[in-house]
């Protein structure tokens, strides 16, 4: 009995063979994790993952559940707008970093090598971004009802090649045609990405959202900022200067009676600089203490000027958590350049207890001397220099943040506000030979920035040294510089110099294929199709 | 699969019902003597049992027995330590005068395969048995500590010295740089999942090691190719103790207590030398540094470590009860750790039944084992911050507010510098519960029809649940709690297994050819499924509630495999081997799901040869020659090859549309990701002398992985990532390994057993990139604040260490920061990689594996060495070090002393000054022992003293030379113990 009953059962568990062969197609079980083919299960897929393409640009992934985007060795150090600002300013007049990572010293000196891990991670991070914009664009291609996503995703993907001509020149191309898996993206050159970058910009214009339909979301004026930076530096990028473009788009975004200017410059740099509070604002990336943070952005901005002692996070900033890293804060040229040291003191020694440069009437200057303005080496501690807190996670008035985190800003990282709009047009005219046009533009800035018309300038006192200045003064800290001064041929020449650069105390002349970085080693050993940059 | 466990309760009935059959019947005596053979001598304590039931005795001073059996008993054993076993048809026969011969040490040893288990003088592959008379003596936790130095080409590492903590195993160095490395193990017949639960240290941690019976290690692909796709690395099979048919209850009762000490500490600068150094380097750190600096002597090293005292204590109770073979242990651990505030404490269950049922057709075998531990962490970073705090800060400062007592420097300092270590550690409540249940029930029936056929099904359940949490009060430095001021941090997880497997055995002596068959076919289903959750939370802001970050996991795989085995031996000289697997897993998607990993042996007893025959000075002589095919599968992604998406968790969110919403990221994939294959090759010789008082093995190997999965660069534009783990390389493993066992003494009253064993292995990248670019740098390692230290390029070891090469002044002192140019380009040499060279690896060339036994009378004596040639380690503790770190904006750290050779103001993360030769030699234990063996009483007490990690011998400078993966960044320092332990046996 026994027996039979045995061998009954043997062959019953032989017999379920079949059916189990059929386990090893096997679906996720994760909530958070969403097969390609069910996006189409719920609306809200399809805004998560144009979410993504922004977020990509100013956070570091997914958090607790997917880590960074990039394997790196430190998330948040490279996460796209972090890398962004440490390429475009430190490697300038307006800010060296003391740290001592790996990487960085190299930035301040201008002595960077294709293994730069932060020019490298902020390549692999925008090819990332586009990566992400293609697919999204590959899925929503055909659908009527997304037509306006897939225009903002668009619009970042032209942004992120932007980036791309501006710091590689030759960044590898791919669209939505592309597919994903194992391939060799072609090397695109220069110009002719200038012509699609043009092109889709200029296509998508109509398609995008009215002006502020849903910040931060990008909107037909945040297309129209891109092109006009795009035409202000055509000649960089193609040989070809394109004033007139430049201007045509500036006149659309200032005309169009959208934006204004802040009352008080701070605005833009406080908590509260949404376009909601903020008139000026046009694009920026989001930072929210609790929904959108990171140590990233202008988190970063604002920690890595802070120090225990002469700017405490504590009280400018109203941070409290994790404060203080001590690194970045400006050098003594650019503190002459914004507080107009000659003007403000006559010639004079500042004052000792003017710390903070009270005599200047230029409201834009949140600078503070550190124990020295000098900075004795090209490492020294963040306690030298000329600290910086034009950032800060209060709101503009000083009060409290909404969303108010102790470790998180809830600032947001400013890319295109109503400023850029008129300095572009200021250049752009000056360079038409509009020079009263252009000091108009000019004014207008200056007058905000000193509550009156004590600061403006006649068409006679109107330099191409100083739009470039005025460019400083008024966007400092906002990742601009680089650009600005490789547009002025200012970035490796021998007559701008500042402290550390090329790496001696005064500063000295660098080689001018600086003027581009290098493609990353990683990437040129990844991809065959990929040449060098010259000069690397 | 809920249908396998409704099978399982079954089949227990069905046992229940089976093993309450056994009768009762009339007596008979039967009386007799029992002598050696050679010598003649009688055998007192020699046992006698009636087959199939419960009945016994043993002999008396004299060798003589007299034992009641029942009138239908069939047949008695009789056995005797060193003798080999007889059994003796008892028909009508009362008066049993019985001889036992010396037993050919280790031929007759049964060593267990894939699926089955054969006579070691018949096995073709290359396999180790290593029973519990050979493991490493003391306070030993874990399963993988009993084999450290034990087996030729077996190297195991322990993670440090922390309670309960774990050790990497790797057999023939590793097959594979991103997927795991880990040999399989398979634990009475279940094959366990190495992936652990969180809160766990140790995989293994369920097993006690009391309960061990034996190690079987399968080393070459012929033995492991039955297993397919989890044996590129090696399988280990762990059997534990069972009950013996027929012999009497026994009780065993272990108490051990040991004592624990770190062995040394690092040497650091004291609170008079660091205020020494502040006076003569005012010029660098400024005027008011030596203010900041006070007056105490602090030796914080001291102030986290203790004595640790642990108990270990374990019951066994093993028998027969009727028919029904039994044991059952509980084991309760208490360690304590050389660290403060770090501690572990595990209890232990074990069952296990296997009935022989149904005149010896059906053989049951029932196992279950259960574990519950608890964790206490404690906070290792304080190893870090007790080297790097300043000494002369008190421990304690009542002035400060906030700090709950403690000294803290400002929060700044806290940020960047150091945390006070004391509180880092007492105050960390970092604590974890482990439980894990294993059972299976085995059941192999001999076909009634076909007495040749068994077949055989296993049936296994594992799961597994850790839950642990990771507190810090509000009065802890916030670069301890960030983001958050305090933190409250839970985590949870599950893992459950579920294994089926069924095959046929076939055995037939075919005496007309003079040949036998042993065919095995079967079939195998195994479900892994993982979940997990975690949050933290913590204080903002006083007026703010708590902010929280929370995650979840939930994942799961297949593997379904269809095996078989044909074994056969021709006129008992040459045996033939194939085995052949075919496995599918759910790791890979279309064509890639299923892979065959067929295998080949051959076999030649050359001892059998008529030239041999008859030569008494070898015992045994066998070659073998073995080649196979095996898989890795085990890539830590169960879903490598699908396009899938994942959202955000709070706090990366973005607005769209006005509302923060979760992101949703498509993740890097490569819907052509596949199994790595490595293919063995092996020759191996196995030999006997002398009556197998000398014997040994010789192997020599090569194994061959291609489609290694790397995890490499994507072209930018090309895939969701920077990086991508697909299958692009190539590697090899070459090695040979020569173990010997001696028995110079082999004495009734003395004995002396010494075992050597010889691995040597040679690890070579062959391949890592789609395209073969020459100039490719290899994969890098490094963080961003130390730069790249180690890489894996082709024509290398994998992990080989990267660095520049340091120049020296005429004194013998490196001079800083000057390198040599390799590149010859000029600019900054250091760190540039370009100018980096490769400077050795952290993998030892040889290992030698020592270890001794010795037996006089009641006395015991064992030790175990082990040597390691050719290791290198990168001082990362050294490397850190330098001036211009030891004073930054008013607060200070310490280092160790290493800054006095070098002098550097600043750090030298690239300089291979760093890395040095950690070649040693370890006493890893030595052991005493004195058994009180009085016969006639019952009670057989056990007394013995072991002291463990008793001596190291080595020119490297940091703490201890064996640094798993060769970065020696401050792991828990492996403490000397001394252990007492009584034992009693009854």
């Amino acid at each position: 009995m026994y027996k039979n009953k045995i061998l009954i059962a043997i062959f019953l568990s032989a017999l379920m063979i079949a059916s189990c062969v059929k386990d090893l197609d096997v679906k996720p079980m994760d909530p958070d994790v969403i097969l390609a083919g069910n996006l189409g299960d719920d609306p809200v897929y399809m805004q998560q993952v144009l979410g993504k393409i922004y977020a990509s640009f100013i956070i570091e992934g997914q958090g607790a559940n997917g880590g960074a985007d990039i394997s790196a060795s430190d998330g948040a150090f490279f996460t796209t707008m972090r890398a962004l600002w440490n390429l475009q300013e430190l490697t300038t007049d307006e800010a060296i970093c003391a740290w001592g990572d790996v990487g960085i010293a190299d930035l301040n000196t201008q002595t960077w090598s294709p293994s730069n891990p932060f020019l490298t991670a902020l390549y692999q991070r925008l090819g990332l971004s586009i990566t992400y914009a293609n697919d999204f664009i590959r899925l929503t291609k055909d659908d009527p009802s997304m037509v306006q996503y897939n225009a903002e995703a668009r619009f970042l993907r032209a942004l992120a090649y932007t980036w791309f001509i501006d710091l590689f020149a030759n960044p590898p191309f791919t669209t939505e045609e592309d597919g994903v898996g194992n391939f060799y993206p072609e090397q695109i050159q220069r110009a002719d990405l200038f012509n699609y970058i043009e092109s889709e910009l200029k296509s998508i214009e109509g398609l995008l959202g009215e002006p502020k339909f849903s910040y931060p979301q990008a909107d037909r004026a945040a297309a129209q900022m891109l092109l006009a930076r795009l035409y202000l530096n055509a000649e960089v990028y193609t040989g070809i200067p394109q004033w007139e473009n430049c201007k045509t788009y500036t006149d659309l975004v200032i005309n169009s009676g959208n934006y204004s200017l802040a009352s008080n410059y701070r605005q833009n740099f406080s908590a509260d600089n949404g376009a909601a509070q903020n008139p000026e604002m046009i694009f920026a990336w989001e930072q929210d203490g609790v929904n959108t943070q990171g140590y990233v952005g202008t988190t970063f901005i604002i920690e890595s000027s802070s120090d225990a002692t002469y700017i405490r996070a504590e009280d400018y900033h109203g941070l409290t958590s994790n404060t203080n890293w001590n690194g970045n804060r400006a050098t003594r040229e650019f503190m002459n350049l914004l507080v107009d040291t000659l003007s403000t003191y006559g010639g004079a020694p500042i004052p000792a207890d003017d710390v903070e440069f009270s005599q200047s009437k230029d409201s834009r200057v949140y600078l503070k001397m550190k124990k020295s303005i000098d900075i004795p080496s090209a490492s020294a501690s963040g306690d030298y220099g000329v600290g910086v807190y034009k950032f800060t996670a209060n709101n503009a008035d000083g009060s409290q943040a909404a969303n108010y985190n102790p470790a998180f800003a809830s600032t947001d990282f400013p890319v295109f506000r109503l400023a850029d709009a008129y300095l572009m047009r200021a250049e752009a005219l000056f360079n038409m030979g509009d020079a009263n046009g252009a000091v108009a533009d000019i004014n207008t800035i200056r007058e905000r920035a000193f509550g009156n018309t004590d600061g403006n300038i006649t068409s006679a006192e109107l330099t191409s040294q100083f739009i470039l200045d005025e460019r400083g003064r008024e966007f400092y800290y906002e990742a601009q510089r680089r650009t600005d001064l490789v547009r002025f041929g200012q970035f490796t020449d021998g007559n701008h110099k500042w402290q550390w650069k090329g790496g001696t105390y005064d500063g000295s002349q660098t080689s001018s294929h600086l003027n581009i970085f290098p493609i990353p080693g990683d990437e040129v050993s990844a991809n065959q199709n990929i040449l060098q940059n010259s000069g690397y | 699969m809920r249908i396998i466990r409704k099978k399982l309760k079954v089949f227990l009935f069905l046992v229940a019902i089976l093993a309450s059959t056994a009768g009762y019947a009339q007596l008979k005596t039967v009386t007799g003597k029992i002598t050696d053979a050679s010598s003649g001598e009688s055998l007192p304590g020699a046992t006698i049992a009636v087959m199939g039931t419960t009945l016994g005795t043993i002999t008396n001073l004299d060798g003589e027995f007299s034992l009641d059996i029942p009138t239908d008993a069939k047949t008695l054993q009789f056995a005797f330590v060193g003798m080999k076993s007889k059994e003796v048809e008892i028909g009508s026969q009362t008066t049993f005068n019985i001889t036992l011969e010396e037993d050919l040490i280790g031929l007759d040893e049964v060593v267990v395969i894939g699926y089955g288990s054969v006579k070691k003088s018949d096995a073709t592959g290359a396999v180790i048995a290593i029973s519990s008379d050979d493991f490493n003596k003391g306070a030993i936790t874990s399963a993988q500590d009993l084999l450290v130095g034990k087996g030729a080409g077996v190297v195991i590492t322990s993670a440090g010295g922390a309670p309960g903590s774990g050790s990497t195993i790797r057999i023939r160095g590793g097959s594979s740089l991103n997927a795991s490395n880990d040999p399989l193990i398979i634990i009475d017949g279940i094959p366990i999942d190495n992936n652990d639960v969180s809160g766990s240290s140790n995989f293994l941690s369920f097993v006690n090691p009391n309960d061990i019976e034996s190690f079987n290690i399968l080393k070459d692909a012929s033995a492991t190719a039955i297993y397919g796709s989890r044996a590129s690395n090696g399988v280990i099979i762990i059997n534990t103790k069972k009950g013996k048919a027929g012999s009497p209850m026994k009780i065993n009762f272990d108490m051990n207590t040991s004592v624990a000490t770190a062995i040394e500490f690092i040497d650091v600068y004291s609170g008079d030398e660091l205020r020494k150094i502040a006076l003569d380097n005012k010029d660098l750190y400024g005027a008011d540094s030596y203010n900041m600096l006070w007056g105490e002597n602090t030796n914080w090293q001291e102030e986290i470590f203790q004595t640790a005292i642990s108990q270990d204590n374990n019951l066994s109770v093993a028998g027969s009860y009727k028919a029904l073979p039994y044991r059952v242990s509980i084991g309760y651990t208490d360690q304590a750790g050389i660290m403060k505030n770090t501690d572990m404490q595990r209890l232990t269950g074990s069952l296990s039944l296997n009935p022989t049922l149904l005149d010896g057709d059906l053989k049951v075998n029932l196992n279950a084992k259960g574990m519950i531990t608890d964790n206490n962490f404690g906070d290792t970073g304080a190893l870090g911050s007790a080297i790097t705090m300043d000494p002369t800060k008190p421990i304690y400062d009542d002035s400060q507010t906030g700090s709950a007592g403690y000294f803290q420097w400002n929060n700044y300092g806290a940020n960047l510098g150091t945390p006070n270590p004391v509180e880092q550690l007492m105050d960390a409540d970092n604590k974890s519960k482990v439980k894990r249940i294993v059972g299976n029930i085995q059941l192999n029936y001999r076909i009634p029809f076909l007495p040749e056929l068994r077949a055989n099904l296993n049936m296994a359940t594992d799961f597994s649940s850790g839950e642990g949490h990771n507190n810090r009060p509000v009065t802890s430095p916030s670069n301890l709690t960030a983001p958050y001021w305090g933190r409250l941090s839970n985590y949870s997880s599950e893992n459950k297994n579920d294994l089926f497997d069924f095959y046929f055995n076939y055995v037939k002596d075919l005496e007309q050819i003079n040949s036998v068959i042993d065919a095995t076919a079967g079939y195998s289903w195994q479900h892994f499924q993982r979940e997990g959750d975690s949050w933290t939370r913590g204080y903002t802001d006083e007026d703010h509630p708590y902010q929280e970050t929370k995650s979840s996991y939930i994942t799961e795989n297949y593997l379904v495999s269809f095996f078989g085995r044909l074994n056969y031996t021709l006129a008992d000289k040459y045996l033939f081997t194939a085995t052949v697997r075919q496995d599918g897993s759910s790791r890979f998607a279309g064509d890639n799901q299923w892979g065959l990993f067929p295998s080949a042996a051959f076999a030649w007893k050359i001892k059998e040869e008529s030239f041999l025959k008859d030569v008494d000075a070898v015992s045994s002589l066998k070659l073998r020659l073995g080649w196979g095919v095996t898989g890795q599968q085990d890539i830590g992604n169960d879903y490598p090859a699908q396009a899938t998406y994942i959202s955000s968790s709070e706090g990366s969110y973005y607005p769209i549309g006005g509302q923060y919403i979760p992101t949703l990221r498509p993740s890097a994939y490569d819907p052509n990701i596949k199994w790595e294959e490595t293919t063995t090759e092996n020759i191996g010789i196995d030999f006997g002398f002398f009556n197998e008082r000398v014997s040994g093995s010789f192997d020599v190997y090569k194994r061959v992985t291609d489609d290694l999965l790397n995890t490499v660069t994507v072209p930018t534009g090309s895939n969701f990532s920077n990086t991508l783990l697909t299958n692009v390389g190539s590697l090899e493993n070459k090695g040979a390994e020569f173990s010997l066992n001696l028995i110079p003494i082999s004495k009734k009253d003395m004995s002396l057993e010494i075992g050597l064993n010889l691995t040597y292995n040679e690890n070579k990248i062959t391949k890592l990139l789609l395209n073969d670019d020459p100039d490719y740098i290899g994969i890098l390692y490094g963080s961003a604040f130390t730069g790249t230290n180690q890489v894996t390029r082709v024509g290398y070891p994998a992990y080989s260490f990267f660095l520049n090469q340091q120049v020296y002044d005429n004194n013998g002192n490196p001079i800083e920061g000057l390198y040599t140019d390799i590149s010859g380009d000029g600019g900054v040499v250091a760190g540039d990689n370009s100018d980096k060279y490769i400077y050795h690896n952290p993998v030892a060339d040889v290992l030698i594996g020592l270890s001794a036994r010795f037996n006089y009378k009641n006395f015991d004596v064992s030790a175990s060495t082990r040597t390691s040639i050719g290791n290198y380690v990168y001082n990362q503790v050294a490397a850190g070090t330098s001036y211009d770190q030891m004073y930054q904006i008013g607060y200070w750290k310490n280092f160790p002393q290493y800054l006095s050779d070098t002098q550097f103001v600043k750090r030298q993360f690239t300089s291979d000054y760093f890395v040095s030769n950690a070649s040693f030699f370890k006493l890893d234990n030595f052991s005493i022992g004195y058994t009180y063996a009085d016969i006639k009483g019952k009670m057989i007490p056990r007394l013995s003293f072991t002291v463990q990690n008793v001596l190291t011998i080595t020119n490297y400078e940091g703490i201890d030379p064996e640094v798993q993966g060769g970065m020696d960044n401050n792991f828990y320092p492996r403490p000397r113990t001394f252990m007492v332990g009584i034992g009693f046996t009854y």
